[in-house]
């Protein structure tokens, strides 16, 4: 079940709506058992013997948590981190490992054939962090109940936002008193359902059928290879994106206020500055739970270098077991290094100097987002093959590219508009949280301020039209593209 | 009741409101019959104007219903029977097996597939008349499964199931019943769905608001190329501006290179193919080939194992296999395919021959396991 299908948002979306409303009738105590059982119904939904090794693992890490919180222990910890990674690597990387084993050796070790649990990376490192964040001291002895739903609360369960226990369990503990923020919820949930099922969905079509034609070894135009890979930039964001606001949106709907995951990406104009708007959680458990505790930046620059690119390809590899990954995890190591060199260095400030501040600016945004869009072939790409085959028909080399011809006319203004949008216009951010908002290179700030959410029946008529195109083109057979992860 | 709640109200009026209009908008036009089916009457009369308009009638996409009534009403010597893919296929075409055919129906579908052969063979077989059917094979057709395509004649699927399953004690012997669920699903997502909202007011846009499937069939004149056009024995017309989209675009067919053989399918296809037999109906199996550019694409890789398979099912039935994926044994170029490089035109038919399926030692054909990446 995903939030852009029929069963969640016209069966499982309501009932769970209708019995949350309902308990907090009955009792106070009620609505968080209400979440339990939906979450759990969410999940085992997909798949029940799945549901029962969360279950499990859910109950192992509250009562490690729990221990830590009482006690610190280096072995407690690395047990809790072991046993959890271990999971992890059994399900998502244990045939990875065996292909490297077999390229190098030529044996074939003994395999099985894992289905990989719905968002096991998301868990995995919310566990990761919850258990780290007890042995600092940083969350105290929980519940059983409120550990439960931290890990389980469906909005968050699949792809994230990733979730700390400090931010999520006092919000839990008070879910009784809130309801205000379900109309904003709403908005905001109808707003990423349009952005995927209007957006993302569509978009793919210029993708698949380019890289589908590279996957079997077919060239194609330049022009073609181009389009495709700036439209899975766009495909991508609005795809996770979307997800992400449906998420914290269903969060509002349930009195939750989830952490933003986006934050305008592609205005960025450095990778640095990327990877603080692209993925905000992730960022922020990789910057916390591994850069500063290999380092981070205190123990001077080569070791800085070292730590971003350990980071980086440890990133890659969580989004996906293959090398094409590992490539693109350390792509973007290789972009933060240089962009770290790049303000160590005197050419920054003459290039400022010589260009003008919005020249600069331009030129710095142009790079980071071709910068970006490159990498993102190794992301989308099956294989490293396919990746260099899809580099190579971006440069025009190669073979005689094939007769397919991917892109017409409307769909260049298609692309041309999104550029707009991603990079223009104000975000979810700025439309529902007004604290978080941020100038655009479009619209004046006053007009930003008033154009946001307020409960008026303006709004609703615009979240019921988001809702209704996401409706109208919820493609049955259409995945979330972070699922996989 | 609070502001707040008052606004939830009016969002949840506003979405139903807007909704439930656009599945009124869908479930009066409903262009391809997927929501409201059809009477038999309206049926009946579509199919006696196909057969007497000169040049054809507009198409809809109704492929499914219109050939089962064009089998029922017009039963024919010999037929084709398969996916789009071999629309094009007539006596004239493929003369070597249809030349002497006094009468014939191309009964190809979209997607075509094993559920759709089962329900044809098991009409045609009952036929007095017919003397030989083709058979056009994709690589999904033995696996996929279209019975809900059938829609309001979900029953024909299921007692094509049963009666071909019935000697084999085949699982797949699904009741009329089970496939209700299916179509319910199928109704509720073409209400609510915005691309056949599209559809249906592209449809109101070409034939006015008054047009419904179940008024009248569209004839057309011998100069009308607005949309592909039905003709009388079952084939098609492509406009000229689509063979002219068709020339310069065509990808991979992705999503579909994972399919294979359904092990526990294929005794099901072979059942009905050796049925025909059995009712001395004769048998031609056909591969369409692909554009050239498309013989290196993942699908294409793998489909030529499929095409060494179904040489094998050809051999064991001892009927002719015509046809191959890769175009250029027979000659056929670019140009002589259409549609996503996968929908041979007429041209290319004529240039089909059967390759002979020898068996080697192993069980492959030894001629195919040569052109095999």
């Amino acid at each position: 079940m995903i939030f852009s299908s029929a069963p969640f948002i016209f069966i499982f979306l309501p009932a769970c709506a209708i019995a949350y409303v309902i308990s907090r009738k009955i009792s106070v105590r009620l609505p968080p058992y209400v979440l339990i059982a939906f979450s759990i119904l969410f999940y085992a939904a997909w798949n029940f013997e799945y549901c029962l090794l969360l279950l499990a693992l859910t109950a192992f890490n509250w009562k490690l948590g729990n221990a830590l919180a009482l006690r610190k222990s280096r072995a407690v910890l690395a047990l809790g981190v072991a046993i959890n990674l271990l999971n992890l690597g059994l399900f998502k990387y244990s045939l990875f490992a065996a292909e490297i084993v077999r390229d190098a050796t030529g044996a074939f070790l003994p395999i099985l054939a894992l289905v990989l649990p719905l968002g096991i990376s998301f868990f995995t490192f919310q566990k990761i962090a919850y258990l780290t964040d007890c042995y600092r001291g940083e969350v105290g002895r929980l519940r059983l109940r409120e550990f439960i739903l931290f890990v389980f609360f469906f909005p968050q369960l699949i792809a994230g936002p990733i979730v700390r226990a400090r931010e999520m369990i006092p919000q839990l503990r008070r879910l009784e008193g809130k309801s205000a923020g379900f109309l904003a919820g709403l908005a905001l949930f109808s707003a990423g359902l349009a952005k995927k099922a209007v957006i993302a969905d569509r978009v793919a079509l210029l993708v698949d059928p380019v890289f589908a034609a590279i996957a079997g070894g077919v060239p194609v135009t330049p022009l073609d290879a181009w389009s495709a890979v700036l439209a899975y930039a766009f495909q991508i964001y609005f795809d996770f994106s979307g997800y992400s606001d449906m998420a914290i949106g269903l969060g509002r709907m349930f009195g939750v206020e989830l952490p933003v995951n986006f934050a305008s990406p592609y205005q960025a104009r450095s990778m640095i500055e990327f990877w603080r708007r692209w993925h905000i959680t992730l960022s922020r458990f990789l910057r916390d739970y591994l850069y500063i505790p290999l380092g981070g930046s205190r123990r001077g620059a080569t070791i800085r270098y070292r730590n971003i690119m350990i980071v980086m390809l440890l990133g890659g590899l969580w989004h996906g077991a293959g090398w094409a990954f590992v490539c693109w995890g350390g792509l973007h190591g290789i972009y933060l290094v240089i962009n770290h060199l790049w303000r160590g260095c005197r050419a920054q400030t003459l290039a400022l100097r010589h260009l003008g501040e919005g020249l600069y600016s331009f030129l710095a945004w142009l790079l980071t987002f071709a910068a970006v869009t490159v990498a993102w072939v190794f992301f989308r790409a099956s294989s490293l093959s396919s990746a260099r085959l899809v580099l190579s028909s971006m440069a025009g080399w190669g073979t005689a590219p094939s007769q397919l011809t991917n892109l017409n006319g409307g769909q260049a203004v298609w692309l041309a508009l999104l550029l707009v949008v991603v990079t223009a216009l104000p975000n979810s951010n700025a439309l529902f949280r007004r604290e978080l908002a941020e100038p655009s290179a479009l619209l004046p700030p006053g007009l930003v301020q008033r154009l946001s959410w307020r409960p008026t029946m303006a709004w609703v008529l615009l979240s019921g039209l988001m809702f209704m195109t996401g409706v109208l083109f919820m493609a049955s057979d259409s995945r979330f593209l972070y699922f996989q992860f | 009741m609070t502001r707040r709640r008052r606004l939830l109200s009016y969002w949840l009026l506003f979405c139903s409101l807007a909704l439930g209009t656009i599945a009124a908008l869908n479930a009066s036009i409903d262009v391809a019959g997927v929501i409201r089916g059809h009477s038999r009457e309206a049926m009946a009369q579509f199919i006696s104007d196909l057969a007497r308009a000169p040049y054809g009638v507009a198409y809809v996409p109704r492929e499914r219903a219109i050939k089962l009534a064009l089998l029922q009403r017009f039963p024919a010597e010999c037929y084709a029977i398969g996916s789009s893919h071999i629309n094009g296929i007539a006596p004239n075409t493929l003369p070597e097996f249809l030349g002497s055919c006094a009468s014939f129906l191309n009964l190809w579908v979209g997607e075509g597939a094993l559920d759709d052969m089962l329900v044809f063979a098991r009409h045609i077989g009952e036929s007095p008349g017919a003397r030989t059917v083709v058979i056009g094979l994709d690589w999904w057709f033995i696996q996929a499964d279209t019975a809900d395509q059938w829609l309001d004649q979900s029953v024909e699927v299921g007692l094509a199931r049963a009666f071909f399953a019935e000697s084999h004690a085949e699982p797949e012997a699904a009741s009329a019943l089970s496939l209700v669920p299916q179509r319910m699903a199928r109704t509720l997502r073409y209400l609510v769905n915005g691309d056949y909202l599209i559809a249906n007011l592209e449809n109101v846009a070409a034939h006015g608001w008054h047009w419904t499937f179940d008024q009248e069939a569209v004839p057309v004149s011998s100069e009308y190329d607005s949309e592909p056009v039905y003709h009388a024995d079952g084939n098609m017309s492509y406009t000229t501006g689509q063979l002219a989209i068709a020339e310069r675009s065509f990808t991979c067919n992705n999503g579909r290179y994972d399919e294979r053989i359904a092990a526990r399918r294929e005794p099901l296809f072979v059942k009905a193919a050796s049925w025909l037999r059995s009712r001395n109906i004769a048998v031609v199996l056909v591969i369409t080939p692909v554009n050239e550019v498309l013989t290196r694409c993942p699908s294409v890789i793998w489909n030529s194992r499929f095409e060494a398979r179904v040489r094998e099912i050809g051999a064991r039935l001892g009927v002719p296999v015509v046809g191959g994926l890769d175009p250029r044994p027979f000659g056929i170029t670019a140009a002589e395919i259409a549609i996503e490089g996968l929908h041979p035109l007429p041209g290319a038919f004529a240039k089909l021959r059967a390759l002979e399926p020898t068996l080697d030692a192993n069980g492959a054909s030894a001629a195919l396991r040569a052109r095999t990446p």
